[in-house]
């Protein structure tokens, strides 16, 4: 086993004028790991997600990935290290098909930049086969539009997959879906889990991530307040800490 | 039968059918309208239209719209007109640096809207009143000298189809081939549809606007040369009413102001049936100012059917 994290922040401290949105915070993301990252509106949590996926710089503090120390200096970088943010409206393009979705930015060409539609379609269709939460698409073609809320974040998250990512930030998944599509994104994220990628859950709802992460982490006002292994502690203990905080 | 197709291709027939059904009622009506001569008079009105409106679509599916295409029209006209001299190789670099000066105000324009970030309505406004200019400092009237050599090929016929339809359907091919199997296609479909999400998967946003720009500026100037060869003259206003009937051969093609979805394949049907109503109103003898009420009535009720198609 590698002896360092997968990802570790050390001392992340962020300035926004004169609010200090992170204190020296240190995070750490451990290989296959399920790491719920929770805290009222405005304790730091979506700014240290941000940090992660290069939207941010911060002003003070390190980011280690495996060992070594990495610089993310945009959102491209962030992809480049395999760290995908799935976003609570899933970066998709509602006008475009499902296949053009999955390869945006990343499309399959062939010489003078013209498109490899029939490989990207065969590609497509393997991915929609696979992934288990991604039902009732009928094909690739079909437009992002006409896509439920679970399905469209199922879409977001096979193209990180696909695309070899080894963390996914998701940054209040569950908030616009419904229970039972919030159920499919969770089994999905459990299932990846199991195939080496580990995820974030970033949510002010500690009972939607209870249930599936390894670890809980809470943020209030900047600072890192709580880091504990889900065996350690209680939904009791966890909910009374935010309460008091 | 409608039912049968997808949505975005629904509208494209749709609008192929109203072309359709505008060329028969007068084909039924009048005798002067079916003749050969007629036709191909539509045809090279079109022509120029029809060009200009396939650069107008790759900047309205971006959710932008270009004011200077007709300005790039007028100076081109001018610039063949002074510069032309009768031998091949002053026309061949005449109709290269035309090429390159409207290219360059695409890119320009481009510039504008990405890196400036200015509104494509503010840029193009600015950029469409400095080329005016431009144009009427060269050549304050009509006037100068466009060699018969160029303006017989341009108007001529190869194999009784007239060349401006010929150049109108390579650029049509060209422009539908670049947004439907390209890369760069896809990216401006991308860009349209959602700028953000589009920056998110990784896009060089401001890398795709200057390109679309800079085609459609080029493709102004294809335009250009195709009108220098109907007018055989360089008049610095010639292009005036291109901006507003590009942008309403778009609209009416199916292509929405919101970006994103649409395309040339309605664009073109768009430009053939406001020529086609041009043609009809000069036919009846209907004076210009009418013609353009007539314009604005079209866009206006394309929108509005657009809209209450689209809830």
């Amino acid at each position: 086993m590698n002896k360092h994290p997968l990802i570790e922040m050390k001392g992340i401290y962020k300035k926004f004028g004169a609010i200090e949105a992170l204190k020296g915070v240190d995070f750490i993301i451990n290989y296959n790991e399920i790491v719920g990252l929770i805290g009222d509106n405005g304790a730091g949590k979506s700014t240290l997600i941000n940090i992660l996926s290069g939207v941010y710089q911060p002003d003070k503090g390190k980011i280690y990935k495996e060992g070594k120390e990495v610089i993310i200096s945009s959102h491209t970088d962030a992809i480049k290290l395999g760290i995908e943010t799935i976003y609570q409206n899933t970066a998709l393009v509602d006008q475009m098909s499902v296949m053009r979705n999955i390869f945006l930015g990343r499309e399959m060409t062939l010489p003078f930049g013209f498109l490899n539609k029939r490989d990207m379609k065969q590609k497509a269709l393997q991915i929609l086969t696979e992934s288990i939460a991604i039902s009732g698409i009928k094909s690739p073609d079909q437009l992002v539009e006409y896509l439920s809320g679970g399905q469209k974040q199922a879409v977001a998250i096979a193209r990180a997959v696909h695309f070899k990512s080894q963390i996914l930030l998701l940054d209040e998944p569950t908030t616009a879906l419904s229970v039972k599509e919030s159920r499919k994104v969770l089994e999905y994220i459990k299932h990846l889990k199991e195939n080496g990628v580990s995820s974030v859950f970033v949510t002010h709802n500690m009972e939607h991530v209870y249930g599936i992460a390894d670890r809980l982490v809470i943020l209030s006002r900047g600072e890192k307040i709580k880091d504990v292994r889900k065996e350690d502690t209680s939904l009791e203990e966890l909910s009374e800490i935010m309460i008091s905080h | 039968m409608l039912k049968l197709f997808k949505r975005k291709d629904r509208t494209v027939i749709t609008i192929y059918l109203v072309l359709v059904i505008l060329f028969i009622i007068p084909s039924i009506i009048s005798p002067v309208f079916r003749t050969y001569r007629n036709i191909s008079n539509i045809l090279h009105q079109a022509a120029s239209l029809g060009i200009v409106s396939v650069g107008q679509t790759f900047i309205v599916l971006l959710t932008g719209l270009d004011l200077s295409v007709g300005s790039v029209m007028s100076l081109t006209t001018v610039i063949c007109a002074t510069l032309m001299k009768n031998n091949p190789s002053m026309i061949f670099l005449t109709i290269l640096l035309s090429l390159a000066v409207g290219a360059g105000i695409g890119f320009l324009n481009g510039f504008l809207v990405s890196k400036v970030k200015l509104s494509p309505l503010i840029a193009t406004l600015g950029m469409m009143a400095l080329v005016q200019g431009i144009a009427l400092r060269v050549r304050p009237y009509p006037g100068g000298y466009v060699p018969r050599s160029f303006g017989d090929t341009i108007t001529g016929n190869l194999f009784f189809i007239p060349v401006p339809a010929i150049i109108l359907l390579l650029v049509v091919v060209a422009g539908i081939i670049t947004l439907r199997k390209t890369i760069l296609g896809n990216y401006i479909y991308a860009t349209g549809g959602g700028e953000e999400n589009a920056r998110l998967a990784g896009i060089n946003i401001n890398l795709v606007k200057i390109s679309a720009y800079t085609i459609c500026g080029l493709i102004a100037a294809v335009a250009g040369l195709v009108l220098t060869g109907r007018i055989r003259s360089g008049d610095p206003l010639v292009g005036t009413s291109f901006p507003l009937d590009s942008i309403t051969a778009v609209i009416v093609g199916g292509t929405p102001f919101t970006g994103g979805q649409g395309g040339i394949e309605g664009t073109i049907a768009g430009a053939l049936i406001i020529a086609m109503l041009s043609n009809m109103l000069n036919l009846l003898n209907v004076s210009s100012f009418y013609q353009y009420i007539v314009k604005g009535l079209i866009l206006i009720t394309a929108v509005v059917i657009y809209s209450l198609r689209r809830k």
